[in-house]
């Protein structure tokens, strides 16, 4: 499994090389960082049990509060990404905060309310968020790399921290706060009983997942520069939910393989159909109802069935 | 005074239609356990056909009755097909009816396109009504009276009816309902067509005072949800002074001052959180 993934890494590092289309590389950095997105939103659901609707509020908070200490407070982009680093990990403590309140079923209705909350805020408070037309023209470096095409750049850094990602979780998921996570995930009486901080073990892992989730809010607003109140919205974390239970949850590798598979088909989509969420809400419902565990887990399944076929009797 | 006075009637018309939806919001909550994500796109496409029906010359009651019926067969559908596969998996439920939601919220886009549309307000409530030396929109008027005979109806109907009395024994524990004779699958059904059925009616009702338009679901989703949060799910009374609370807040707010309305309706949620997590009206489960 792992000489797999660094095949994968090595493959798609190699991409910009063979394949010389800015469109491209465009998709596919759009592709690592809702990988990267998605990858942290597993780390509640997939991990935690905790099924956040409102994850788009980490990933569109690290975007703004990045744009507006470049353009209001005129930080320079080192000090404004650690600024984003910092803050947004201690929004998601807050977040959750508010939302552990409720337990089981009732948590998904709270985050998807303080999601929008903070949608409506990023539209009302026209002085600090411009309102509706966002912040363009965020001034970060631009990171071409010369005679490859213009995408190259962020699409390599995007890999970089997808892989940073995956090992920080995986390492997270083997360490003794990823395994009590999912202790608290099947059994919070027991850990509780066991004298284990379930609430403490929940929000040390919301404040991981905002972190990952700010570091992809960053890299869109690096490929985009232009930030505004559509990265709340509640299809943003729709798609995102969509990426993990397609690729399959409580999976380290489904929620990457589901990022890719959503952006691409949403872009061969769009090309043709500008209704978008039509088709990811059917999607939603063939999953849920036809692979509840995901095609990362369908086709491994259906290995097994061949398998099984081809050595039975 | 006179400012008071209005904005306690918007106030209040408003809190009327967040009552009609959340009322069957905390019903379908408290009975099947789950939040109906698609719960703001019923609103918005009861709007739809509302709207719809009203342009062609369909008298506005009627249309309400058509827009309910309409969400009445959209929601037995989706219960039977959807839901009743999926029974006992309640998260796949919230997914499915997530996914439910974009593709109804999406459908009503390919249809009536991305412009906001205005329903006329019925003959018999447009204009004013003048009460002494104050104006009263005629419109908000009635959208109090029609929720508070809906809500009068409903509370007739789950506490002293028979049917009501099995509703409210699946809320409080429909495995045991279940042991004791009562159809609970039937009741899902029902409770969840009542829900779609005044989702649409909230939506027809709305569709001359905020027009109806593309996201409006979403907000109204969300605003439910606020609802419920604060009174408690499963609870009649818990959704009137819910809807009474955020509308007085969200509508006020909004007046006094624009950008803070919605961070104030984050500080009363918390407040509720910290000391009721269940809700003002709410069991725990």
């Amino acid at each position: 499994m792992k000489r797999l993934g660094w095949m994968v890494l090595l493959l798609a590092m190699a991409m910009p090389f063979v394949v010389n289309s800015n469109f491209f590389l465009a998709v596919g950095a759009q592709m690592v960082i809702a990988a990267i997105f998605a990858v942290s939103l597993n780390v509640l659901l997939g991990y935690g049990g905790m099924f956040s609707f409102g994850h788009a509020t980490f990933y569109g908070l690290a975007a703004y509060i990045a744009a507006l200490a470049l353009t209001d407070l005129h930080l320079s982009w080192p000090l404004a990404i650690i600024l984003t680093l910092v803050a947004v990990p201690l929004v998601a403590v807050g977040f959750a905060l508010v939302a552990l309140r409720a337990s089981g079923i009732s948590f998904v209705m709270i985050t998807l309310a303080l999601g929008q909350l903070f949608w409506a805020f990023s539209m009302r408070s026209v002085d600090l968020t411009r309102g509706e037309n966002g912040i363009p023209n965020v001034p970060l470096p631009t990171l071409e790399i010369h005679g490859l095409p213009s995408s190259a750049g962020i699409y390599f850094l995007a890999l970089g921290c997808l892989a940073a990602c995956v090992l920080t979780v995986q390492r997270f998921g083997n360490s003794s706060l990823g395994t009590a996570l999912q202790g608290t995930r099947d059994q919070p009486r027991r850990m509780a009983a066991l004298g284990y901080n379930v609430k403490g073990i929940q929000l040390s892992s919301f404040a991981f997942a905002g972190f990952w989730a700010a570091a992809a809010g960053l890299l869109h607003l690096f490929q985009t520069h232009y930030v505004n109140p559509h990265v709340f919205v509640l299809e943003e974390s729709a798609d995102t939910l969509l990426m993990v239970i397609v690729g399959g949850v409580s999976t380290l590798t489904g929620p990457i393989v589901g990022a890719v598979l959503v952006i691409f088909l949403k872009s061969v989509v769009s090309m043709y159909f500008e209704y978008w969420p039509l088709i990811s809400g059917l999607t939603f419902v063939a999953v849920v109802t036809l692979l509840p565990d995901g095609v990362v887990d369908g086709a491994r399944r259906l290995r097994h069935v061949c398998l099984d076929r081809r050595s039975g009797p | 005074m006179a400012f008071i006075t209005i904005m306690t009637l918007n106030a209040l018309s408003f809190s009327g239609l967040l009552f009609l939806l959340s009322a069957g919001f905390s019903l379908i909550f408290g009975l099947m356990r789950i939040p109906n994500m698609a719960h703001g796109a019923f609103f918005l496409l009861g709007g739809y056909i509302g709207a719809q029906a009203i342009s062609a010359g369909i008298p506005f009651v009627a249309s309400m009755v058509i827009a309910g019926a309409g969400m009445a067969a959209v929601g037995f559908v989706i219960e039977r097909f959807v839901l009743r596969r999926l029974f006992g998996h309640e998260l796949g439920q919230v997914l499915a009816m997530l996914g439910l939601s974009l593709v109804i919220a999406t459908v009503c886009l390919m249809l009536w396109g991305g412009m906001p549309i205005q329903a006329a307000s019925p003959s018999f409530a447009t204009g004013a009504v003048h009460v002494g030396a104050l104006v009263f929109p005629a419109y908000r008027l009635f959208i109090v009276a029609a929720s508070i005979v809906v809500g009068v109806l409903l509370w007739f109907a789950i506490d002293r009816t028979r049917l009501g009395a099995t509703i409210r024994a699946g809320v409080d524990d429909s495995a045991m309902a279940q042991a004791v004779g009562i159809r609970v699958s039937a009741l899902f059904t029902t409770v969840f067509c009542v829900g779609a059925a005044l989702a649409g009616m909230a939506g027809t009702l709305a569709a001359p005072l905020l027009s109806v338009y593309p996201g409006l679901d979403v907000q109204m989703l969300g605003l439910a949800m606020i609802v419920v949060v604060v009174g408690g799910v499963g609870s009649l009374l818990g959704s009137v002074v819910g809807s009474v609370a955020i509308g007085f807040i969200y509508t006020f707010g909004q007046a006094l001052f624009t950008e803070f309305a919605f961070a104030l309706l984050f500080i009363v949620m918390i407040l509720v959180l910290a000391v009721r997590p269940q809700g003002l009206f709410g069991r725990l489960a």
